[in-house]
Protein backbone atom coordinates (compact mmCIF):
# COMPACT_ATOMS: atom_id res chain seq x y z
CA UNK A 1 0.00 0.00 0.00
CA UNK A 2 2.92 2.33 1.11
CA UNK A 3 4.52 1.78 -2.44
CA UNK A 4 1.70 2.85 -4.14
CA UNK A 5 1.53 6.14 -2.35
CA UNK A 6 4.92 6.82 -4.25
CA UNK A 7 5.05 9.40 -6.73
CA UNK A 8 5.90 7.40 -9.52
CA UNK A 9 2.92 5.38 -9.11
CA UNK A 10 0.32 7.75 -7.35
CA UNK A 11 1.37 10.35 -9.57
CA UNK A 12 0.79 8.34 -12.82
CA UNK A 13 -2.41 7.38 -11.94
CA UNK A 14 -3.72 10.38 -10.88
CA UNK A 15 -2.31 11.62 -14.72
CA UNK A 16 -3.97 8.80 -16.35
CA UNK A 17 -7.01 9.42 -14.05
CA UNK A 18 -6.67 13.37 -15.33
CA UNK A 19 -6.38 12.25 -19.07
CA UNK A 20 -9.21 9.72 -18.88
CA UNK A 21 -11.57 12.30 -17.58
CA UNK A 22 -10.93 15.00 -20.08
CA UNK A 23 -11.68 12.31 -22.94
CA UNK A 24 -14.68 11.31 -20.82
CA UNK A 25 -15.67 15.10 -20.79
CA UNK A 26 -15.83 14.86 -24.48
CA UNK A 27 -17.27 11.33 -24.91
CA UNK A 28 -20.05 12.47 -23.00
CA UNK A 29 -20.58 15.75 -24.67
CA UNK A 30 -20.57 14.26 -27.93
CA UNK A 31 -22.83 11.79 -27.01
CA UNK A 32 -25.35 14.26 -25.80
CA UNK A 33 -24.92 15.97 -29.10
CA UNK A 34 -26.18 13.07 -31.11
CA UNK A 35 -28.87 11.69 -28.97
CA UNK A 36 -31.55 14.72 -28.51
CA UNK A 37 -33.72 16.18 -30.66
CA UNK A 38 -31.98 18.59 -32.89
CA UNK A 39 -33.47 21.95 -34.27
CA UNK A 40 -32.27 24.85 -35.82
CA UNK A 41 -32.96 28.32 -34.67
CA UNK A 42 -32.53 31.83 -35.87
CA UNK A 43 -29.35 33.42 -34.17
CA UNK A 44 -28.95 37.10 -32.76
CA UNK A 45 -25.44 38.25 -32.11
CA UNK A 46 -24.32 40.38 -29.58
CA UNK A 47 -20.66 42.20 -28.34
CA UNK A 48 -18.68 39.72 -30.15
CA UNK A 49 -15.31 39.60 -28.34
CA UNK A 50 -13.73 39.12 -25.26
CA UNK A 51 -9.83 38.39 -25.37
CA UNK A 52 -9.11 35.80 -22.81
CA UNK A 53 -11.35 33.38 -24.45
CA UNK A 54 -9.72 33.55 -28.24
CA UNK A 55 -11.72 33.51 -31.09
CA UNK A 56 -15.55 33.17 -31.30
CA UNK A 57 -18.77 34.78 -31.87
CA UNK A 58 -21.28 36.23 -29.26
CA UNK A 59 -24.53 35.11 -29.98
CA UNK A 60 -27.81 33.96 -28.60
CA UNK A 61 -30.81 31.89 -29.84
CA UNK A 62 -33.35 34.43 -30.89
CA UNK A 63 -36.62 33.15 -29.31
CA UNK A 64 -38.64 36.14 -28.67
CA UNK A 65 -41.82 35.43 -25.95
CA UNK A 66 -44.53 37.90 -25.06
CA UNK A 67 -46.82 37.83 -21.83
CA UNK A 68 -48.97 39.46 -20.54
CA UNK A 69 -49.49 41.16 -17.14
CA UNK A 70 -51.59 38.26 -16.12
CA UNK A 71 -49.83 35.72 -17.84
CA UNK A 72 -46.51 36.42 -15.98
CA UNK A 73 -48.41 37.15 -12.38
CA UNK A 74 -49.65 33.18 -13.06
CA UNK A 75 -46.00 32.46 -13.41
CA UNK A 76 -44.78 34.12 -10.33
CA UNK A 77 -47.75 35.17 -8.07
CA UNK A 78 -48.95 39.06 -7.62
CA UNK A 79 -46.11 41.87 -7.35
CA UNK A 80 -45.93 43.40 -3.55
CA UNK A 81 -47.60 46.60 -4.57
CA UNK A 82 -45.32 49.81 -4.82
CA UNK A 83 -42.36 48.24 -5.43
CA UNK A 84 -40.29 47.59 -8.50
CA UNK A 85 -40.47 44.10 -10.22
CA UNK A 86 -37.88 41.64 -11.31
CA UNK A 87 -39.54 38.82 -13.38
CA UNK A 88 -36.47 36.15 -12.62
CA UNK A 89 -37.33 31.80 -12.97
CA UNK A 90 -36.36 28.96 -14.24
CA UNK A 91 -39.04 27.95 -16.62
CA UNK A 92 -40.23 25.28 -19.19
CA UNK A 93 -40.82 26.69 -22.93
CA UNK A 94 -42.92 24.51 -25.48
CA UNK A 95 -41.38 25.69 -28.71
CA UNK A 96 -43.99 24.24 -31.73
CA UNK A 97 -42.30 24.54 -35.35
CA UNK A 98 -44.45 26.69 -38.39
CA UNK A 99 -43.64 27.73 -41.54
CA UNK A 100 -41.22 30.45 -39.98
CA UNK A 101 -39.29 27.92 -37.82
CA UNK A 102 -39.50 26.98 -34.34
CA UNK A 103 -41.19 29.77 -32.13
CA UNK A 104 -42.19 29.74 -28.37
CA UNK A 105 -45.61 28.90 -27.83
CA UNK A 106 -46.17 28.71 -24.06
CA UNK A 107 -44.35 29.45 -20.72
CA UNK A 108 -44.54 26.92 -18.01
CA UNK A 109 -43.27 27.09 -14.24
CA UNK A 110 -44.15 23.43 -13.99
CA UNK A 111 -42.68 20.40 -16.60
CA UNK A 112 -45.93 19.61 -18.87
CA UNK A 113 -46.71 15.72 -19.53
CA UNK A 114 -47.02 16.70 -23.27
CA UNK A 115 -46.77 13.78 -25.82
CA UNK A 116 -44.25 13.63 -28.08
CA UNK A 117 -44.59 15.16 -31.16
CA UNK A 118 -42.37 16.33 -34.35
CA UNK A 119 -43.03 19.66 -34.49
CA UNK A 120 -43.15 20.39 -30.48
CA UNK A 121 -40.34 20.21 -27.93
CA UNK A 122 -39.86 21.13 -24.68
CA UNK A 123 -37.11 23.57 -23.47
CA UNK A 124 -35.76 24.76 -19.81
CA UNK A 125 -34.69 27.64 -19.86
CA UNK A 126 -33.99 30.95 -17.48
CA UNK A 127 -35.98 34.12 -18.75
CA UNK A 128 -35.36 37.37 -16.80
CA UNK A 129 -37.21 40.84 -17.23
CA UNK A 130 -34.68 43.23 -15.53
CA UNK A 131 -36.14 45.51 -13.43
CA UNK A 132 -39.35 47.34 -14.39
CA UNK A 133 -41.53 50.06 -12.86
CA UNK A 134 -44.64 48.90 -10.47
CA UNK A 135 -46.69 50.82 -12.14
CA UNK A 136 -45.82 49.25 -15.99
CA UNK A 137 -48.09 46.98 -17.18
CA UNK A 138 -47.70 46.78 -20.60
CA UNK A 139 -46.32 43.03 -22.08
CA UNK A 140 -42.78 42.11 -21.53
CA UNK A 141 -40.70 40.29 -24.32
CA UNK A 142 -38.27 37.62 -23.02
CA UNK A 143 -35.48 36.42 -24.66
CA UNK A 144 -35.24 32.91 -22.79
CA UNK A 145 -31.35 32.05 -21.41
CA UNK A 146 -30.38 28.46 -22.28
CA UNK A 147 -26.72 29.07 -21.35
CA UNK A 148 -25.23 28.97 -24.63
CA UNK A 149 -24.07 32.20 -25.79
CA UNK A 150 -20.99 31.90 -28.01
CA UNK A 151 -19.77 29.60 -30.74
CA UNK A 152 -15.81 28.68 -31.05
CA UNK A 153 -14.92 29.06 -34.26
CA UNK A 154 -11.57 30.35 -36.09
CA UNK A 155 -11.01 34.41 -36.45
CA UNK A 156 -12.26 34.16 -39.96
CA UNK A 157 -14.73 32.26 -39.75
CA UNK A 158 -15.96 34.35 -36.78
CA UNK A 159 -15.35 37.44 -38.57
CA UNK A 160 -17.80 36.03 -41.14
CA UNK A 161 -20.52 35.26 -38.90
CA UNK A 162 -20.26 38.45 -37.33
CA UNK A 163 -20.77 40.12 -40.80
CA UNK A 164 -23.91 37.95 -41.88
CA UNK A 165 -24.98 39.06 -38.32
CA UNK A 166 -24.40 43.10 -39.20
CA UNK A 167 -25.49 43.00 -42.36
CA UNK A 168 -28.98 41.83 -41.43
CA UNK A 169 -28.53 37.60 -42.51
CA UNK A 170 -30.02 34.93 -41.36
CA UNK A 171 -26.99 33.11 -39.22
CA UNK A 172 -28.96 29.49 -37.21
CA UNK A 173 -27.57 27.55 -34.53
CA UNK A 174 -28.31 23.90 -34.83
CA UNK A 175 -29.58 23.22 -30.93
CA UNK A 176 -29.72 19.01 -29.01
CA UNK A 177 -32.14 19.10 -26.87
CA UNK A 178 -32.08 16.11 -24.37
CA UNK A 179 -34.99 14.27 -22.74
CA UNK A 180 -34.74 16.68 -19.85
CA UNK A 181 -35.19 20.00 -21.90
CA UNK A 182 -31.47 20.65 -21.63
CA UNK A 183 -30.01 22.48 -25.05
CA UNK A 184 -26.46 21.85 -26.44
CA UNK A 185 -25.13 23.88 -29.08
CA UNK A 186 -24.43 21.13 -31.50
CA UNK A 187 -23.33 23.56 -34.81
CA UNK A 188 -23.76 26.60 -36.73
CA UNK A 189 -25.29 27.08 -40.06
CA UNK A 190 -24.48 30.36 -42.20
CA UNK A 191 -26.65 30.25 -45.23
CA UNK A 192 -25.54 26.73 -46.92
CA UNK A 193 -22.84 26.27 -44.61
CA UNK A 194 -23.45 24.02 -41.90
CA UNK A 195 -21.20 22.93 -39.59
CA UNK A 196 -21.67 20.34 -36.49
CA UNK A 197 -19.08 19.42 -33.77
CA UNK A 198 -17.68 16.22 -34.32
CA UNK A 199 -15.12 14.16 -32.68
CA UNK A 200 -12.50 15.05 -35.50
CA UNK B 1 18.10 34.46 10.58
CA UNK B 2 20.09 35.77 7.30
CA UNK B 3 23.58 34.38 7.32
CA UNK B 4 24.65 38.48 7.23
CA UNK B 5 22.58 39.20 9.75
CA UNK B 6 24.01 36.06 12.08
CA UNK B 7 27.93 36.84 11.42
CA UNK B 8 27.50 39.87 12.54
CA UNK B 9 25.79 38.91 15.83
CA UNK B 10 28.42 36.20 16.66
CA UNK B 11 31.48 38.83 15.72
CA UNK B 12 29.46 41.25 18.45
CA UNK B 13 29.12 38.24 20.95
CA UNK B 14 32.70 37.25 20.36
CA UNK B 15 33.90 40.49 21.03
CA UNK B 16 31.36 40.98 23.91
CA UNK B 17 33.12 37.44 25.23
CA UNK B 18 36.58 38.24 24.64
CA UNK B 19 35.98 41.65 26.72
CA UNK B 20 34.94 39.76 29.20
CA UNK B 21 37.57 37.63 29.31
CA UNK B 22 35.23 34.59 28.89
CA UNK B 23 37.16 33.76 25.30
CA UNK B 24 40.83 34.29 24.38
CA UNK B 25 41.45 37.46 22.15
CA UNK B 26 43.03 34.66 20.11
CA UNK B 27 40.24 32.35 19.08
CA UNK B 28 38.50 35.04 17.84
CA UNK B 29 39.62 34.64 14.24
CA UNK B 30 38.98 30.30 14.71
CA UNK B 31 35.72 30.73 15.86
CA UNK B 32 35.08 32.99 13.05
CA UNK B 33 36.48 30.47 10.10
CA UNK B 34 34.14 27.81 11.59
CA UNK B 35 31.33 29.28 10.73
CA UNK B 36 29.80 27.19 7.49
CA UNK B 37 30.71 29.29 4.49
CA UNK B 38 28.01 31.19 2.82
CA UNK B 39 25.90 28.91 0.09
CA UNK B 40 23.72 31.00 -1.93
CA UNK B 41 23.18 28.69 -4.45
CA UNK B 42 23.34 29.18 -7.68
CA UNK B 43 19.18 29.76 -8.52
CA UNK B 44 18.99 26.92 -11.10
CA UNK B 45 15.31 25.71 -9.40
CA UNK B 46 14.09 29.19 -10.22
CA UNK B 47 15.03 29.24 -13.57
CA UNK B 48 13.70 25.37 -14.17
CA UNK B 49 10.10 26.68 -12.83
CA UNK B 50 10.13 29.81 -14.82
CA UNK B 51 11.48 27.42 -17.48
CA UNK B 52 8.36 24.97 -16.91
CA UNK B 53 6.36 27.88 -16.94
CA UNK B 54 7.63 29.20 -20.74
CA UNK B 55 7.37 25.29 -21.38
CA UNK B 56 3.72 25.13 -20.68
CA UNK B 57 2.78 28.62 -22.49
CA UNK B 58 4.69 27.70 -25.56
CA UNK B 59 2.60 24.37 -25.96
CA UNK B 60 -1.00 26.63 -25.49
CA UNK B 61 0.01 29.04 -27.83
CA UNK B 62 1.84 26.55 -30.71
CA UNK B 63 -2.17 24.87 -30.45
CA UNK B 64 -3.93 28.38 -30.33
CA UNK B 65 -1.33 29.63 -33.24
CA UNK B 66 -2.43 26.47 -35.01
CA UNK B 67 -6.24 26.63 -34.06
CA UNK B 68 -7.59 26.66 -38.11
CA UNK B 69 -5.24 24.26 -39.16
CA UNK B 70 -5.94 21.70 -37.11
CA UNK B 71 -8.85 19.36 -36.58
CA UNK B 72 -10.45 18.99 -33.22
CA UNK B 73 -9.06 15.38 -32.54
CA UNK B 74 -5.19 16.30 -32.96
CA UNK B 75 -6.07 19.08 -30.33
CA UNK B 76 -7.05 16.57 -28.42
CA UNK B 77 -4.33 14.23 -28.96
CA UNK B 78 -1.74 17.26 -28.86
CA UNK B 79 -2.73 18.13 -25.15
CA UNK B 80 -3.49 14.98 -23.41
CA UNK B 81 0.29 13.69 -25.29
CA UNK B 82 2.13 16.75 -23.22
CA UNK B 83 0.25 16.67 -20.20
CA UNK B 84 1.07 12.57 -19.61
CA UNK B 85 4.41 13.27 -21.67
CA UNK B 86 5.28 15.69 -18.31
CA UNK B 87 3.20 13.76 -15.42
CA UNK B 88 4.94 10.50 -16.62
CA UNK B 89 8.37 11.79 -16.89
CA UNK B 90 7.81 13.90 -13.49
CA UNK B 91 6.68 10.81 -11.59
CA UNK B 92 9.57 8.39 -12.99
CA UNK B 93 12.37 11.45 -12.18
CA UNK B 94 11.09 12.62 -8.60
CA UNK B 95 13.01 9.75 -6.52
CA UNK B 96 16.42 10.64 -8.61
CA UNK B 97 16.22 14.55 -9.54
CA UNK B 98 13.60 16.26 -7.57
CA UNK B 99 13.93 19.68 -9.25
CA UNK B 100 13.18 18.83 -12.10
CA UNK B 101 10.39 16.38 -11.03
CA UNK B 102 8.70 19.28 -9.39
CA UNK B 103 9.32 21.60 -12.23
CA UNK B 104 7.24 19.34 -14.67
CA UNK B 105 4.57 18.11 -12.58
CA UNK B 106 4.14 22.42 -12.11
CA UNK B 107 4.40 21.91 -16.36
CA UNK B 108 1.78 19.40 -15.85
CA UNK B 109 -0.42 20.94 -14.09
CA UNK B 110 -0.28 24.18 -16.24
CA UNK B 111 -0.50 21.83 -19.64
CA UNK B 112 -3.71 20.41 -17.91
CA UNK B 113 -5.45 23.83 -17.07
CA UNK B 114 -4.70 25.31 -21.04
CA UNK B 115 -6.00 21.53 -22.16
CA UNK B 116 -9.56 22.01 -20.39
CA UNK B 117 -9.87 25.50 -21.32
CA UNK B 118 -8.80 24.52 -25.15
CA UNK B 119 -10.73 21.36 -25.47
CA UNK B 120 -14.07 22.88 -24.53
CA UNK B 121 -13.67 25.91 -26.72
CA UNK B 122 -12.79 22.85 -29.77
CA UNK B 123 -15.69 20.96 -28.75
CA UNK B 124 -18.23 24.02 -28.17
CA UNK B 125 -18.22 23.51 -24.63
CA UNK B 126 -20.59 26.26 -23.13
CA UNK B 127 -20.18 27.06 -19.99
CA UNK B 128 -18.44 29.49 -16.75
CA UNK B 129 -14.68 29.95 -17.33
CA UNK B 130 -14.58 29.84 -13.64
CA UNK B 131 -15.36 26.05 -14.02
CA UNK B 132 -11.92 25.93 -16.06
CA UNK B 133 -10.34 27.69 -13.40
CA UNK B 134 -11.58 25.53 -9.91
CA UNK B 135 -11.12 22.03 -12.26
CA UNK B 136 -7.41 23.08 -12.96
CA UNK B 137 -7.03 24.14 -8.96
CA UNK B 138 -7.94 20.89 -8.01
CA UNK B 139 -6.08 19.12 -10.67
CA UNK B 140 -3.19 21.03 -9.51
CA UNK B 141 -3.29 19.89 -6.16
CA UNK B 142 -4.01 16.52 -7.14
CA UNK B 143 -0.61 16.40 -9.48
CA UNK B 144 1.16 18.79 -6.23
CA UNK B 145 -0.03 16.03 -3.66
CA UNK B 146 0.47 12.83 -5.55
CA UNK B 147 4.00 13.64 -7.19
CA UNK B 148 5.12 15.48 -3.50
CA UNK B 149 5.56 18.93 -5.69
CA UNK B 150 5.13 22.14 -4.19
CA UNK B 151 5.42 24.06 -7.47
CA UNK B 152 2.08 22.11 -8.31
CA UNK B 153 0.50 22.79 -5.64
CA UNK B 154 1.41 26.68 -5.73
CA UNK B 155 -0.40 26.51 -8.98
CA UNK B 156 -3.69 25.00 -7.48
CA UNK B 157 -3.33 28.01 -5.11
CA UNK B 158 -2.89 30.74 -7.58
CA UNK B 159 -5.77 28.99 -9.90
CA UNK B 160 -8.12 29.02 -6.52
CA UNK B 161 -7.41 32.91 -6.22
CA UNK B 162 -8.25 33.68 -10.08
CA UNK B 163 -11.71 31.63 -9.12
CA UNK B 164 -12.56 33.93 -6.16
CA UNK B 165 -11.52 37.02 -8.08
CA UNK B 166 -14.03 35.63 -10.71
CA UNK B 167 -16.97 34.34 -8.22
CA UNK B 168 -19.00 37.07 -8.95
CA UNK B 169 -21.31 36.29 -6.27
CA UNK B 170 -20.73 32.57 -5.87
CA UNK B 171 -20.04 33.24 -2.65
CA UNK B 172 -23.08 35.17 -1.60
CA UNK B 173 -23.74 31.55 0.06
CA UNK B 174 -20.90 29.66 0.08
CA UNK B 175 -22.09 26.67 1.62
CA UNK B 176 -24.45 26.14 -1.46
CA UNK B 177 -21.92 26.21 -3.69
CA UNK B 178 -19.82 23.11 -4.92
CA UNK B 179 -16.91 25.07 -5.76
CA UNK B 180 -16.60 26.32 -2.68
CA UNK B 181 -16.48 22.93 -1.43
CA UNK B 182 -13.76 21.89 -3.98
CA UNK B 183 -11.81 24.92 -2.65
CA UNK B 184 -11.64 23.62 0.67
CA UNK B 185 -10.21 20.45 -0.70
CA UNK B 186 -7.45 22.14 -2.56
CA UNK B 187 -6.97 24.35 0.94
CA UNK B 188 -6.70 20.48 2.60
CA UNK B 189 -4.52 19.27 -0.41
CA UNK B 190 -2.15 22.97 0.01
CA UNK B 191 -1.44 22.04 3.76
CA UNK B 192 -0.68 18.08 3.01
CA UNK B 193 1.77 19.01 0.40
CA UNK B 194 3.12 21.70 2.61
CA UNK B 195 3.76 19.45 5.58
CA UNK B 196 4.96 16.78 3.32
CA UNK B 197 7.63 18.79 1.78
CA UNK B 198 7.97 21.28 4.24
CA UNK B 199 7.43 23.63 1.88
CA UNK B 200 7.75 27.70 3.37
CA UNK B 201 6.10 29.29 0.45
CA UNK B 202 3.15 26.51 0.30
CA UNK B 203 2.52 27.52 4.32
CA UNK B 204 2.07 30.69 3.78
CA UNK B 205 -0.33 29.98 0.72
CA UNK B 206 -1.96 26.88 3.47
CA UNK B 207 -2.32 30.04 5.95
CA UNK B 208 -3.64 32.47 4.01
CA UNK B 209 -6.22 29.86 2.42
CA UNK B 210 -7.20 28.24 5.85
CA UNK B 211 -7.97 32.00 7.41
CA UNK B 212 -9.92 33.22 4.20
CA UNK B 213 -11.89 30.03 3.91
CA UNK B 214 -12.84 30.09 7.96
CA UNK B 215 -13.78 33.68 7.77
CA UNK B 216 -16.86 32.27 5.47
CA UNK B 217 -17.57 28.89 7.16
CA UNK B 218 -17.52 31.20 10.52
CA UNK B 219 -20.05 33.58 8.83
CA UNK B 220 -22.04 30.92 6.98
CA UNK B 221 -22.37 29.09 10.70
CA UNK B 222 -23.51 32.37 12.36
CA UNK B 223 -25.76 33.56 9.28
CA UNK B 224 -27.71 30.36 9.52
CA UNK B 225 -27.86 30.55 13.22
CA UNK B 226 -29.51 34.88 12.99
CA UNK B 227 -31.52 34.27 10.27
CA UNK B 228 -32.00 30.67 9.90
CA UNK B 229 -31.03 31.04 6.37
CA UNK B 230 -27.16 30.43 4.14
CA UNK B 231 -27.62 33.42 1.38
CA UNK B 232 -25.59 36.31 3.18
CA UNK B 233 -26.88 38.85 1.37
CA UNK B 234 -30.42 40.26 1.16
CA UNK B 235 -30.79 40.61 4.69
CA UNK B 236 -29.45 43.78 6.09
CA UNK B 237 -32.70 45.81 6.09
CA UNK B 238 -33.39 48.71 8.62
CA UNK B 239 -35.96 46.76 10.23
CA UNK B 240 -33.67 44.02 10.46
CA UNK B 241 -30.85 45.67 12.97
CA UNK B 242 -30.90 43.69 16.45
CA UNK B 243 -30.46 40.31 14.41
CA UNK B 244 -27.47 41.52 11.90
CA UNK B 245 -25.86 42.86 15.23
CA UNK B 246 -25.77 39.30 16.57
CA UNK B 247 -24.87 38.07 13.64
CA UNK B 248 -21.99 40.46 12.81
CA UNK B 249 -20.55 40.29 16.37
CA UNK B 250 -20.94 36.68 16.70
CA UNK B 251 -19.37 35.91 13.24
CA UNK B 252 -16.48 38.78 14.01
CA UNK B 253 -15.71 37.07 17.92
CA UNK B 254 -15.58 33.51 16.44
CA UNK B 255 -13.03 34.42 13.50
CA UNK B 256 -11.09 37.03 16.35
CA UNK B 257 -10.74 33.84 18.77
CA UNK B 258 -9.84 31.49 16.15
CA UNK B 259 -7.00 34.02 14.91
CA UNK B 260 -5.89 34.34 18.78
CA UNK B 261 -6.17 30.68 19.63
CA UNK B 262 -4.33 29.92 16.07
CA UNK B 263 -1.68 32.97 16.84
CA UNK B 264 -0.83 31.37 20.74
CA UNK B 265 -0.69 27.66 18.58
CA UNK B 266 1.67 29.15 16.23
CA UNK B 267 3.63 31.18 19.00
CA UNK B 268 4.15 27.80 21.14
CA UNK B 269 5.25 26.17 18.02
CA UNK B 270 7.89 28.28 17.45
CA UNK B 271 8.97 28.08 21.13
CA UNK B 272 9.53 24.25 20.71
CA UNK B 273 11.25 25.51 17.58
CA UNK B 274 9.04 23.14 15.57
CA UNK B 275 8.36 24.65 11.96
CA UNK B 276 5.75 27.11 10.92
CA UNK B 277 5.12 28.76 14.00
CA UNK B 278 6.18 32.02 13.54
CA UNK B 279 4.49 32.13 9.89
CA UNK B 280 1.34 31.24 11.79
CA UNK B 281 1.69 33.86 14.44
CA UNK B 282 2.28 36.40 12.08
CA UNK B 283 -0.76 35.68 9.60
CA UNK B 284 -2.82 35.36 12.65
CA UNK B 285 -2.04 38.31 14.83
CA UNK B 286 -2.59 40.60 11.85
CA UNK B 287 -6.17 38.16 11.36
CA UNK B 288 -6.95 39.06 15.35
CA UNK B 289 -6.42 42.79 15.05
CA UNK B 290 -8.55 42.68 11.96
CA UNK B 291 -11.52 41.22 14.08
CA UNK B 292 -10.73 43.42 16.54
CA UNK B 293 -11.35 46.21 14.25
CA UNK B 294 -14.39 44.71 12.61
CA UNK B 295 -16.49 44.53 16.08
CA UNK B 296 -17.13 48.10 15.00
CA UNK B 297 -19.47 47.21 12.12
CA UNK B 298 -22.31 46.14 13.84
CA UNK B 299 -22.30 48.83 16.35
CA UNK B 300 -25.03 51.41 15.99
CA UNK B 301 -23.35 54.02 17.84
CA UNK B 302 -19.63 54.87 18.10
CA UNK B 303 -18.69 52.85 21.00
CA UNK B 304 -16.04 54.30 23.05
CA UNK B 305 -15.01 50.70 24.30
CA UNK B 306 -14.97 49.69 21.31
CA UNK B 307 -11.65 51.73 20.45
CA UNK B 308 -10.36 52.06 24.09
CA UNK B 309 -10.61 47.36 23.37
CA UNK B 310 -8.93 48.50 20.11
CA UNK B 311 -6.46 50.78 21.32
CA UNK B 312 -5.21 48.43 23.77
CA UNK B 313 -5.21 44.93 21.64
CA UNK B 314 -2.93 47.36 19.11
CA UNK B 315 -0.22 48.38 21.95
CA UNK B 316 -0.04 44.88 23.33
CA UNK B 317 0.25 43.08 20.04
CA UNK B 318 3.10 45.93 19.33
CA UNK B 319 4.51 45.64 22.57
CA UNK B 320 4.48 41.20 22.54
CA UNK B 321 6.34 41.65 19.07
CA UNK B 322 8.71 43.43 19.94
CA UNK B 323 9.51 41.73 23.53
CA UNK B 324 9.48 38.64 21.68
CA UNK B 325 11.33 40.21 18.07
CA UNK B 326 8.50 39.63 15.85
CA UNK B 327 8.83 42.07 13.39
CA UNK B 328 5.70 41.06 11.26
CA UNK B 329 3.63 40.69 14.50
CA UNK B 330 4.64 44.34 15.94
CA UNK B 331 4.37 45.51 12.35
CA UNK B 332 0.54 44.27 12.36
CA UNK B 333 0.33 46.63 16.25
CA UNK B 334 1.77 49.23 14.29
CA UNK B 335 -0.54 49.44 11.57
CA UNK B 336 -3.45 48.84 13.93
CA UNK B 337 -2.33 51.64 16.49
CA UNK B 338 -2.33 53.91 13.31
CA UNK B 339 -5.43 52.99 12.30
CA UNK B 340 -7.27 53.01 15.80
CA UNK B 341 -5.67 56.81 16.52
CA UNK B 342 -7.00 58.00 12.20
CA UNK B 343 -10.30 56.37 13.63
CA UNK B 344 -10.79 57.70 16.45
CA UNK B 345 -9.98 61.43 15.29
CA UNK B 346 -12.81 60.58 12.56
CA UNK B 347 -15.13 59.52 14.91
CA UNK B 348 -14.90 62.45 17.53
CA UNK B 349 -14.49 65.41 14.82
CA UNK B 350 -14.01 68.63 16.48
CA UNK B 351 -14.68 66.96 19.99
CA UNK B 352 -10.93 67.34 20.58
CA UNK B 353 -11.24 67.15 24.73
CA UNK B 354 -12.24 63.76 24.43
CA UNK B 355 -9.80 62.82 21.82
CA UNK B 356 -7.04 63.98 25.01
CA UNK B 357 -8.87 62.31 27.37
CA UNK B 358 -8.74 59.22 25.91
CA UNK B 359 -4.60 59.71 24.53
CA UNK B 360 -4.27 60.34 28.33
CA UNK B 361 -5.56 57.59 29.57
CA UNK B 362 -3.80 54.86 27.10
CA UNK B 363 -0.62 57.00 27.27
CA UNK B 364 -0.75 56.44 31.23
CA UNK B 365 -1.82 52.65 31.08
CA UNK B 366 0.92 52.04 28.46
CA UNK B 367 3.05 53.70 31.11
CA UNK B 368 1.79 51.92 34.08
CA UNK B 369 2.64 49.02 31.70
CA UNK B 370 6.37 49.45 30.92
CA UNK B 371 6.66 50.77 34.99
CA UNK B 372 5.49 46.73 35.82
CA UNK B 373 7.43 45.29 33.35
CA UNK B 374 10.61 47.04 34.60
CA UNK B 375 9.88 45.93 38.16
CA UNK B 376 8.95 43.04 37.35
CA UNK B 377 12.47 42.73 35.64
CA UNK B 378 14.64 44.07 38.21
CA UNK B 379 12.87 41.76 41.07
CA UNK B 380 13.93 38.83 38.96
CA UNK B 381 17.57 40.36 38.75
CA UNK B 382 18.02 40.89 42.02
CA UNK B 383 15.90 36.93 42.86
CA UNK B 384 18.50 35.69 40.74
Amino acid sequence: MKKLLQPAYALSASALVLAVSLIVGVAVHISALNNGREITIDARGYDPRAVLLGHYVMLQPDLPIDLTLAEIEALTGAPEPNRPRRIQLEAWIVLERSDAGWQAASVLREQPNLESAENRVLLKAEIDSGWRRDRDTSPVTFQPDLGIDRFYTNQDEATRIEQQLRDGNTVQMILNVDEAGKASLKGISVGDDRSVVSWW
Amino acid sequence: MRYSAYRKKVEQDLDLWIGNGWVPADNRDKILASLPARNPGDGRSWIVMVASILAGLAVIAFIADNWSAMPRGLKLIILLSAFLGSTLYAAFTQTTNRKLSNALSLLGSLIFAGSVALIGQAYNMQGEPKGVVIVSALAATVIGLTGRSPAAGFAGFVFSVIWIGMSDGELDAPWLSTDFWLLNCVAGGLAAIAWMQKSRALWHCTIIAGLGLSFLHIHEATHLLSYGALELSDHFTDNDEPRYRIYMSLATLMFGGLSGFLGWVGYKRDHAEQTGGLTLLGYTSWAALGSVAMLALPMEEIDFLHRLIWLAASIFVLWFGARERYGWVAAGGIVSLLSVISVIFVDLGLELSSAALLFAISALVSLAIVFWLKRRANTGEVQS
